[in-house]
């Protein structure tokens, strides 16, 4: 997972960069060491990105529980699912 | 353990960056020593670290946030959703911002007090995400739409943006106090200004008996007060000739910006503060109206500006629906449906930057643009189809979802207005790829190459709009932990 979430991050990056210089009319590889840049960035970024969403849904997780046990301890009794 | 200062300095950052740069750009610009520079590039890279440094302060102070807090005599509130806000306000700030440089040389624009009065409104609007009382609300307002008046007539030697700031402030002052009215009348009827006193007087006021017509029009004023900040039907007539009168900076940045911070503040107010049905059938009609009346009028539009304002009428027509649905659903899909209509706007704005260095102005200018550039031309392409809402672009997923949530409400009508329309609108933004890639223009324009800036924001937010349906994970996250933190 790591593994291609850097992988994608990567070529999300060089992509950027080569857009970039397509927009300006430059060659695709022009200074390559921007497209080297771009690769890294977008690695880390993809990396984060993953590690954000996993903490999302945890935090999303603990707010629907705290809002399913204030309902509960609302209403009296347990919410009957059948 | 809360901490005041830290969770206040992103703030307090943004408004001494302010003032110094402010006080940097007179001293400077004034030196007969330095040959009376022009500071617009200069003091625009510094607002433009000042953005991104108050960006990562705000960052930084989110283990902070997990727990809501209020502040400053409970005049503002701190928590999930303040957060997020103000961290996507402060993009769009700092993306608005790096499509300015190129303008200043071209234009030869050297006004660096554009860039604070930017910075400034900035500030402003972070205030009024977090704003938790009717009087911190209007006085963030206020400090943000002074501003905006000023930049939009900040191009002195042109008449149509002097108007354009002129029509701005007689109107945006009327609807001010129009706000200020409606405020005044919720506490003259309630005697409470803060949000959590207001929202356990006004919910269900209507079928408690606690009926007021003081209260009654004070939540009408304040809707239309904030429906005219948004450009809403039938409060959009200020629009396309404010936002084709001023310098296309200046108008992508109202395009964006207070968008946010305005529907941020809506969401407190009315979402948390009172939501009835009164409010819900204004905001339908709203809602309704903006969809027609942006898909008709955009049809008839000759000018590249004036089809990008009536389009962002329709827009927030389409934003409105999440509104109207008064659930966690509507509000989650309002928040995704502005995320991706300010990465959409940044995109096409930027575009029309780099193509008014060659002076097109009219969507006939655009004829061959895919001979001349055709890069540029598919990434216009690709913003207008994402505009229309065709798959599998991102802009297909934000109108999915708020017709969904509509769906989900009961709100049949409302969905169908939209659906009818996105397909109305289809044309207008059609015949735009059609003219760039069929027709020939009136007289051939040279193409004269883009800045850096421009081409990586473009190249991200194209990306962003292509690729967001494969990975739409951690935004739905997000929103709906903004959702839900506005109730819990």
């Amino acid at each position: 997972m790591p593994l291609s979430a850097t992988m994608v991050g990567a070529l999300l990056g060089l992509g950027t960069q080569m857009y970039s210089n397509a927009l300006r009319k430059l060659p695709y590889m022009r200074h390559p060491w921007e497209h080297v840049v771009g690769m890294g960035l977008g690695a880390v970024f993809a990396n984060q990105l993953v590690k954000w969403d996993v903490k999302l849904k945890e935090d999303l997780e603990v707010m629907l529980n705290k809002a399913r046990a204030a309902n509960e301890r609302r209403y009296f009794g347990m919410f009957c699912l059948c | 353990m809360f901490n005041l200062f830290l969770a206040v300095f992103p703030e307090i950052f943004i408004i001494n960056a302010t003032f110094i740069l402010l006080i940097h750009g007179v001293v400077f610009s004034t030196s007969k020593k330095y040959d009376y520079p022009p500071l617009a590039s200069n003091v625009g890279w510094l607002g433009l670290l000042s953005v991104l440094i108050t960006l990562l302060l705000l960052a930084a102070g989110a283990p902070l946030l997990t727990i809501a807090h209020l502040f400053w005599n409970n005049l503002f509130r701190r928590d999930n959703f303040t957060y997020f806000c103000q961290i996507f306000l402060l993009l769009s700030t700092a993306g608005t911002i790096s499509m300015c440089f190129d303008f200043f040389d071209q234009e030869r624009f050297d006004a660096f007090e554009f860039i604070v009065l930017i910075l400034l409104s900035t500030c402003g609007m972070l205030f009024m995400i977090s704003a938790y009382d009717l009087i911190a609300m209007y006085l963030a307002i206020e400090l943000q739409s002074l501003c905006f008046y000023v930049i939009a007539a900040s191009k002195r030697k042109s008449e149509f943006s002097t108007e354009a700031g002129l029509k701005y402030l007689i109107l945006g002052a009327f609807s001010s106090g129009i706000l200020l009215f409606g405020c005044s009348m919720i506490y003259g009827s309630t005697g409470a200004t803060h949000f959590d006193q207001l929202a356990k007087i006004l919910t269900g006021y209507e079928i408690t008996g606690a009926r007021s017509s003081g209260i009654f029009m004070g939540i009408l004023f304040i809707a239309v007060g904030f429906l005219f900040k948004i450009t809403a039907v039938p409060f959009h007539m200020w629009a396309p000739d404010i936002y084709e009168g001023s310098p296309t900076p200046v108008t992508a940045f109202l395009s964006i910006a207070p968008k946010i911070s305005i529907f941020a503040n809506i969401l407190r107010v009315f979402i948390y503060g009172s939501y009835g049905a009164t409010l819900q059938q204004i905001f339908f009609f709203c809602s309704i109206a903006s969809m027609i009346l942006g898909a008709l009028a955009a049809m008839a539009q000759t000018k590249v500006k004036r089809l990008l304002a009536y389009s962002s009428i329709g827009h927030v027509g389409y934003i409105c629906i999440g509104f109207s649905c008064g659930t966690i659903e509507g509000i989650q899909s309002l928040l995704i449906g502005i995320f991706i209509y300010a990465l959409m706007t940044m995109d096409a704005f930027a575009i029309v930057l780099a193509l008014r260095q060659t002076r097109v102005k009219y969507i006939a200018d655009l004829g061959a643009l895919a001979k001349t550039n055709p890069i540029l031309a598919i990434t216009f392409s690709i913003t207008m189809f994402s505009y229309a809402g065709i798959p599998p672009l991102a802009g297909f997923c934000s109108k999915f979802y708020l017709f969904f949530a509509a769906l989900g409400c009961g709100a049949y009508f409302l969905a169908l207005v939209g659906v009818v329309t996105s397909v109305i609108g289809c044309f207008y933004y059609i015949r735009l790829v059609k003219r760039m890639f069929f027709d020939t223009p009136r007289t051939w324009i040279l193409y004269e190459p883009m800045d850096r800036n421009k081409s990586l924001l473009l190249a991200m937010t194209s990306f962003f709009i292509t690729l967001f349906l494969l990975y739409p994970s951690p935004l739905f996250s997000v929103t709906h932990q903004m959702a839900l933190s506005l109730y819990l």
